[in-house]
This record gives C-alpha cells, sequence and structure tokens, in this order.
C-alpha cells in the first residue's frame, strides 16, 4: 500500500508548491489513473512515487509518502527501483543499452544479481510480456511501441510490485496503444498496482478502478472508474478531459455536405502516380494519386509503416520522390519547389527552433520583416506575452504554436502536421484543432498524420487511407469503418 | 563504427574474448606494420596475415575474407612481379600503393573482424572485466548509445532547417552550423537528462557491484591466441 499524508513538494527555485497537501491511498493491486490539464502537477506525483523526487529533482517535501510502513522519501533509488518500476513518455531516451537483451537485463545487473538469476528473470520477462520476436535487435531498429514494450520488460525484470506509467500512449499509434492496454490488463490480473497519467485514456476503459483529477497541484476530485466513465460530457470538457469513448465522436459530426462545401477555389494540389523506396524492390508508396483543394483538412490514415510519414517527406520535398509527379496550380513542382510552398509542422517542436527568442523565430529567414504581420501573428496564438523569451522556456503547446507562427509568416499555401496533438490535454486539442480550422478557411491546403481519433474526428474534412490508397470524405459512414479498426 | 547487436554464439565457429581479440589486433598490426619480409619476421607476417583470413571466415564473413585474400594476393604480386618491370614515378606510385596495402590491410581486416564479431555488451563487459573504473566505462557505453541518437537527431533537425531554406552549408557556413548546433544542443541536453532520470529509476548507481549478462571468459583457444600474440611479439622484439 502506499500512502501519501499531506505531501506537499516545491522544486528548488520555485516560490509555490508544486504539490500541495495531497492525502491519497494507493491500494496493492488497484488501478489508479491520474488526470489533469497539462502542467497540473502528475509528472511531478509520479516522480515522488519513483525517487526521483527528492534524488533527481531537489526541492522541499513536506508531510510524508508511506510505501508499506515506510518512508519512500527516506529510501536510495536503487532500494526503491525494486518497488517501484517506471515506463517514461518518450521510448527514445528511456534507454542505456543499445540492444533488446542487455535492455531487458539493464535493471537487473545494476542491483548486482548474479547472472544465472538475470537470465532468468529476463527469461520470465520475455515469455510473460511475449518479447521473443524483439531479442538480441538493435534498440535503434525498433518502432517507438515495439521500445516501449522493450521499456517495460526491462522494468519487468526487476520485479517490482508496483508500475508508473508517465502519458504511455503519448507517442504510440493505435495499435501500439492496444498492445500496451493488453500488456497492462496482463500486470494488472497478475496482481500488480498499477498507476498511470495519461491525457487519452480511452484505451484504458475497461482496466481503470479509481481516477484522481488533478488541478493546480491539489486533488480536486476522485472517481470510481465506472463513474469516471460515466460523467457528464459537459463537466467533462469543463475540466479539459479527453472523452473515454472516442468512437462516440462520431455521432456530433455535423452533416457530410458540410465538408465538401467547404472547399474553396484557388490552386490545387495534384499528385499523380507518386512513388518512394528507400532500397530496391522496398516499395514504401506505389502510384499514389489524388487532388487536393484549398479549405481541405486531410488526415493520412493507414496501419502503422505504411508510409504516412514518408508521404509527408515526399510531398514537402525533403524526400525526392522515385516516380510521380506533384502540380500546384497545374504547374509541376521540384523537390525544392514543395519546400517553399510548404511548411511542416514537427511533432517535436525542439526540432525546428533555431533562435534565442520568439519573435526571432517568426521571421527567421524572412528578407523583409512585415511587422505587423508579426504582431498579428503573435495575437493570433496567443503568443505576444511571450515574444521576447527563448523558445525553450516555452512548454511544449506553446513551441508548437510558434512553429505554426513560423508558417503563417512564411505564407505556406500547403500545411503539414505530423502528430500535433501527442501529449496534449483536450484544451490544447481543440486549441489545435481550432488553429487548423481557421488555416483552412483562409485557403491553406493541410494535412495531418494523426493516429488521435477524438482530435481527426473534429479536425479533418477529408482523409487519405494509405492502406487503401484512396481519398475519403470524412462523414459518419467512413468514421465507422475507421472506429471498428481503432477500437474493435 | 558499428558494433553487432549481441553475438550470436551459434554463428561463429571460433569464439574469442574481446581482450584477445585486442591482443590479438596489436600484435598484427605491429607486426604487419613495423616487420621487415626477411627471415623470422617474413615468417612472422605471414602468421600474422592468415590470421584475419581465418578468423573472417569463422564469423561467416566469407565476402570480406575474399577481398582480403584478393586484394592480399594482388599487392603482393604486383610488388613482386610487376614492379621491377616499372621504372622512375611509376615505380615509386606502385611499391607505395602495395606497401601500404600489405602492410596495413591485415591489421585493417583485424580491427574489422573484432568490431563485427564484439558487441558493445562484449566490449563493456571485456573493459569491467580489466577493471576499467566505472568513470570510464558508464561513459563509453552511453557514448555506444548516443551516435545513433545522434544521427536520428541531425536529420529531423536538417529537414526542419531545409523547410525554413537556412543557411547553406557553402555559401553561409556559420549560420549552417549555428541553426544545426543550436537545435542539437538542445534535443540532446533533454535526452541525456531524461536518459539520466530513467537510469536512475533502474538503480544505476547504486554503488554496488554491477553485475552482467553477457557471458565473457577466457577458454582454450584465447590461450592459444594470448600465448600466440605474445610469442610473435617476442620473436618480433628479439630479433
Amino acid at each position: 500500500m502506499i500512502r501519501f499524508a499531506d505531501f506537499s513538494f516545491c522544486y528548488e527555485g520555485m516560490n509555490e508548491d508544486t504539490l500541495k497537501n495531497i492525502n491519497m491511498e494507493i491500494k496493492d493491486g488497484e488501478f489508479l489513473l491520474l488526470t489533469g490539464r497539462s502542467g497540473c502537477g502528475k509528472s511531478t506525483l509520479l516522480r515522488s512515487l519513483n525517487g526521483l523526487i527528492p534524488h533527481f529533482y531537489p526541492g522541499e517535501t513536506k508531510g510524508d509518502l508511506l510505501y508499506g510502513e515506510k518512508s519512500l522519501l527516506k529510501m536510495l533509488p536503487s532500494e526503491i527501483a525494486g518497488k517501484v518500476g517506471t515506463v517514461f513518455q518518450d521510448p527514445r531516451s528511456q534507454f542505456f543499452m543499445t540492444d533488446t537483451t542487455r535492455e531487458l537485463a539493464f535493471g537487473c545487473e545494476n542491483m548486482g544479481y548474479e547472472r544465472e538469476e538475470i537470465i532468468s528473470r529476463v527469461e520470465k520477462a520475455v515469455t510473460d510480456l511475449e518479447l521473443e520476436q524483439y531479442l538480441n535487435r538493435s534498440i535503434f531498429a525498433l518502432s517507438s511501441g515495439e521500445k516501449q514494450q522493450i521499456a517495460i520488460g526491462s522494468v519487468y525484470a526487476l520485479a517490482p510490485k508496483v508500475y508508473i506509467f508517465d502519458e504511455p500512449s503519448a507517442n504510440l499509434d493505435h495499435e501500439a496503444t492496444k498492445r500496451l492496454a493488453g500488456i497492462m490488463k496482463k500486470l494488472k490480473s497478475a496482481g500488480y498496482t498499477i498507476i498511470v497519467a495519461d491525457h487519452r485514456f480511452y484505451y484504458l476503459r475497461d482496466l481503470i478502478d479509481s481516477v484522481i483529477y488533478i488541478e493546480n497541484g491539489s486533488i480536486v476530485a476522485r472517481y470510481t472508474g465506472k463513474e469516471f466513465c460515466e460523467l457528464d460530457k459537459t463537466l467533462r470538457i469543463h475540466k479539459g478531459l479527453r472523452t473515454v469513448y472516442p468512437e462516440k465522436e462520431i455521432d456530433n459530426k455535423q452533416d457530410d455536405k458540410l465538408a465538401v462545401k467547404s472547399r474553396l477555389g484557388g490552386h490545387k494540389l495534384k499528385v499523380e502516380n507518386l512513388s518512394f523506396e528507400y532500397e530496391k524492390k522496398q516499395r514504401i508508396l506505389d502510384n499514389i494519386s489524388f487532388e487536393a483543394s484549398p479549405g481541405d483538412v486531410i488526415g493520412v490514415i493507414g496501419h502503422n509503416g505504411a508510409g504516412k510519414t514518408t508521404l509527408i517527406s515526399v510531398l514537402t520535398g525533403i524526400l525526392k520522390e522515385k516516380g510521380g509527379k506533384v502540380y500546384y496550380g497545374g504547374k509541376k513542382l521540384s523537390p525544392a519547389n514543395r519546400r517553399r510552398l510548404s511548411y511542416l509542422v514537427m511533432q517535436d517542436a525542439d526540432y525546428q527552433l533555431f533562435t534565442t527568442s520568439v519573435e526571432e523565430e517568426l521571421t527567421l529567414g524572412i528578407s523583409d520583416v512585415d511587422s505587423d504581420l508579426v504582431s498579428g501573428t503573435l495575437d493570433k496564438l496567443a503568443l505576444s506575452e511571450y515574444k521576447d523569451k527563448h523558445p525553450a522556456a516555452l512548454s511544449g503547446g506553446q513551441k508548437q504554436r510558434v512553429t505554426i507562427g513560423a508558417s503563417l509568416i512564411k505564407n505556406s499555401e500547403v500545411l503539414y502536421f505530423d502528430e500535433p496533438t501527442s501529449g496534449l490535454d483536450y484544451d490544447s486539442m481543440i486549441r489545435v484543432s481550432e488553429l487548423i480550422k481557421e488555416l483552412s478557411g483562409g485557403g491553406a491546403i493541410i494535412f495531418l498524420v494523426s493516429h488521435d481519433f477524438e482530435f481527426i474526428t473534429h479536425t479533418c474534412t477529408r482523409m487519405f487511407d494509405l492502406d487503401a490508397e484512396k481519398m475519403l470524405d470524412v462523414n459518419k459512414g467512413n468514421l465507422q469503418m475507421l472506429a471498428k479498426k481503432y477500437f474493435a | 563504427m558499428e558494433f553487432g547487436v549481441c553475438s550470436d554464439k551459434s554463428k561463429a565457429f571460433i569464439r574469442l574474448d574481446p581482450r584477445s581479440k585486442l591482443l590479438l589486433l596489436m600484435a598484427i598490426s605491429i607486426i604487419m606494420i613495423g616487420g621487415t619480409t626477411v627471415g623470422i619476421e617474413g615468417v612472422l607476417r605471414i602468421i600474422c596475415a592468415a590470421i584475419p583470413f581465418l578468423l573472417l571466415l569463422s564469423i561467416r564473413q566469407y565476402k570480406a575474407a575474399t577481398i582480403y585474400l584478393l586484394l592480399l594476393g594482388t599487392a603482393l604480386f604486383c610488388e613482386k612481379q610487376v614492379a621491377p618491370y616499372t621504372h622512375g614515378m611509376c615505380n615509386i606510385i606502385l611499391m607505395m600503393i602495395c606497401g601500404l596495402i600489405t602492410r596495413f590491410v591485415a591489421g585493417y581486416m583485424m580491427g574489422w573482424y573484432t568490431v563485427k564479431s564484439t558487441s558493445v555488451s562484449e566490449f563493456i563487459t571485456a573493459m569491467e572485466h580489466m577493471h576499467c573504473p566505472s568513470f570510464i566505462s558508464i561513459p563509453i557505453s552511453v557514448m555506444f548509445r548516443y551516435f545513433p541518437t545522434l544521427s536520428e537527431e541531425y536529420k529531423s533537425i536538417n529537414d526542419a532547417k531545409r523547410m525554413r531554406e537556412l543557411g547553406h552549408p557553402l555559401k553561409q557556413p556559420l549560420t549552417y552550423v549555428e541553426y544545426i548546433l543550436v537545435p542539437l544542443m538542445m534535443s540532446t541536453v533533454r535526452i541525456a537528462d531524461e536518459l539520466s532520470a530513467a537510469s536512475l529509476s533502474k538503480g544505476l548507481s547504486a554503488g554496488e557491484k554491477r553485475t552482467h549478462i553477457c557471458e565473457i571468459g577466457i577458454g582454450s583457444i584465447d590461450i592459444v591466441a594470448i600465448i600466440g600474440s605474445i610469442t610473435m611479439f617476442v620473436l618480433f622484439l628479439v630479433y
């Protein structure tokens, strides 16, 4: 059992407590969901459970945090490692080793177990979590979902009683999310305590025992799993929570004809027989053809490895096509022309921030700067008060808006978004969705790669299905077909 | 540099300990580069040239072994049979190229074998067995893990940069470097931070002695290799 007894925490150098008087009990075998808006203190709560607070993030603690009878705050990280295991958000940055087998053994090696013991623990993890196919492979050749399964395996080998997952679905597509839910179900039925913090939680709906809602560092609501799944929609949106049943959002989709009507006049983007392969005989894109008009918001969908990112890379001109043509307004475009015409908002905004202030970032690479346009754009994106700040000091959502702002100033006519809602709470998701609708209303052609069903339903007017290689309108029928793939 | 993933035992006929590989590599390089072709040193050279060939065969790198054999054979043939018929500049260039090949290719192939047949894990385990302190072995293991990450990060940043048409590598080299380095440092610092947090939560820096899943050990073949290397060294130095 874990018990927070009037627990507060203040990071070193901060004026205000990030966690305020937390009182709660987590029973053995409980499946707990922590939720709340970005920056509410969820991650801080998890960090105090796995010993990163106070050992990695120094600060001042008040009250106590008990594991059984013993205070977690007084334990060494090595002692906690055998009790509480953590699977972190970003699968790229939680590996210490270069190959999977060694990574699975990493925790055990640190604990100084005998070789035979390590092997039997790793073998147990491999059998129980079905990881055989990933053994003896380079970590760098794995997909995000596969990396995460290895991360869970390496925690499993340490045999902790408590599992912590920090936004585990943020970097996963729907298939990997499904597998993650499967593993969590196994862990739950084996009697482990599981604590998950996530903005998207539809995949946990059959597993959650209880939910803690955090606001501004305090617990403001507690629900049982059932109560939480049945929350009134208005209340849920008021609390900034995502839906538990994304497939039900289809019912709110407006009439099919509206999407077609929204199409505007202007230059069309036409793709003819586009092909791409990295190596011979490994066709990723095979004779793709479609047409897009200004005002279209096109969701690129398809199974994992169907070539969604590759298609975007070719269309933006980052990759050169191996066959086929791309036209804009009837003119054939070379990759360099395409780069000039388009803008890609990457999943990880850090790659796209080059300068020392937000304002500088927006005007970077533009020779004649229109200062009215810049201040107007800053206003529109709610960034005016941050214009002199260093981009690195902004939150994830703000960084993303800065990169969108740069595309507005560059006046790109075709915009691409790669997973724009990964790790975003409801409010931020809706904000991105509204912004995209506004951009498309202004005559831009927009493509987005996303596995966020709720977001696609809210935002897209059309979908390009890479599996069937055809363009679909976003209507109830097509959404239901997609929902069947995602949630069945 | 690319290390093989945890090397597969079933694939190799001969399994050497990373430590004997390093010793052999040293012996072969020194003898091949520094030795003459006459007397006992000539015999040593033949042995040293044969070892990488056999070891490459032992890890089923038939293509590499064939290339090595052809390269060395051609160079020796040119040195002995073709060069005497050439004069002046032509002779100098030919002798130089052949000399370089005959002296360096064996060491290079031995190095290639070492890299190809040793996994990072085995290498680090060997380092720790040699009582290399953890403040050296841990950073080195992180370094191996970091190279592929750096290249992944670089690729993404470069893509982002090309979209903004920032800094041409030839026309504005400084801007080019700046717009690569700034985001690269940002993401590297973040990854390093998250990596330390993750490793701490898995009990690294526990102060206890670490153990290893990878099994390395000195076997009978290693003893042959070690004694062989030392004997060759001694013969090489004495004569």
